[in-house]
């Protein structure tokens, strides 16, 4: 049966990181994510957390599905307490945000955790940029559906905005 | 319904921007992770790591 890599905070940083069997090395930053509460004038989104996962070596990345159990299992420590809400944004800068969006989406339909920690998806185009971005939120969370309500509120604003 | 507190035009434009904002930070982490910008920087753009595990 697979597992997860272990992983582990660099010394003194804010910065997990696992190295995976074929010596890719990922790190994992969190920030805290003041965009929904600045947005929505509710204090409802004031525990977001930003999730940025990077694979700092160059080498080419097999294919290699514990690096999914991997980030699982740390988004899963992370809901270890309920009342906090993880962001992600995917990444545009070699136009492959479709393809991580979806890559993302697969990974969540495929967690036995998908029924407790939902995925909430918002895109907008603009002239430059083409932007996914999904916040996660536990099932047990005491605000889930003001936050729910709050990110739909938002979403709604960029559909409307659309021609 | 939770209400977004401006009129909606604005809104919009807030949205945008801040949306364009929470992605300039994360390729400026990612360039902090591959070693191509220091801390400094990071820390310039208002950009503060936490662990919340």
């Amino acid at each position: 049966m697979l597992t997860p890599y272990s992983y582990s905070k660099l010394k003194n940083s804010l910065v997990y990181k696992f190295t995976t069997k074929s010596e890719i090395i990922y790190q994992v930053h969190f920030v805290k994510d003041g965009t929904l509460t600045y947005l929505s004038g509710t204090k409802v989104f004031e525990q977001v957390y930003q999730i940025v996962i990077e694979k700092t070596t160059d080498n080419t990345e097999p294919f290699d599905s514990r690096v999914f159990l991997t980030i699982e299992a740390i988004i899963i420590e992370f809901f270890n307490d309920t009342a906090k809400v993880l962001s992600f944004v995917c990444d545009t800068s070699d136009g492959k945000q479709i393809a991580r969006f979806k890559k993302f989406n697969r990974w969540h339909e495929k967690s036995k955790h998908n029924q407790s920690i939902k995925k909430l998806n918002d895109n907008y185009t603009d002239t430059d940029v083409e932007l996914f971005y999904s916040i996660m939120i536990h099932k047990s969370n005491p605000k889930f559906k003001h936050l729910k309500s709050a990110f739909f509120s938002i979403k709604e604003l960029l559909i409307n905005d659309k021609p | 319904m939770t209400k977004v507190n401006t009129d909606n035009h604005t809104k919009k434009e807030l949205v945008k921007k801040a949306l364009k904002k929470m992605l300039a930070d994360k390729k400026l982490i990612q360039a902090y992770a591959k070693g191509k910008v220091d801390l400094k920087t990071i820390e310039k753009a208002g950009i503060k790591f936490v662990d919340p595990l």
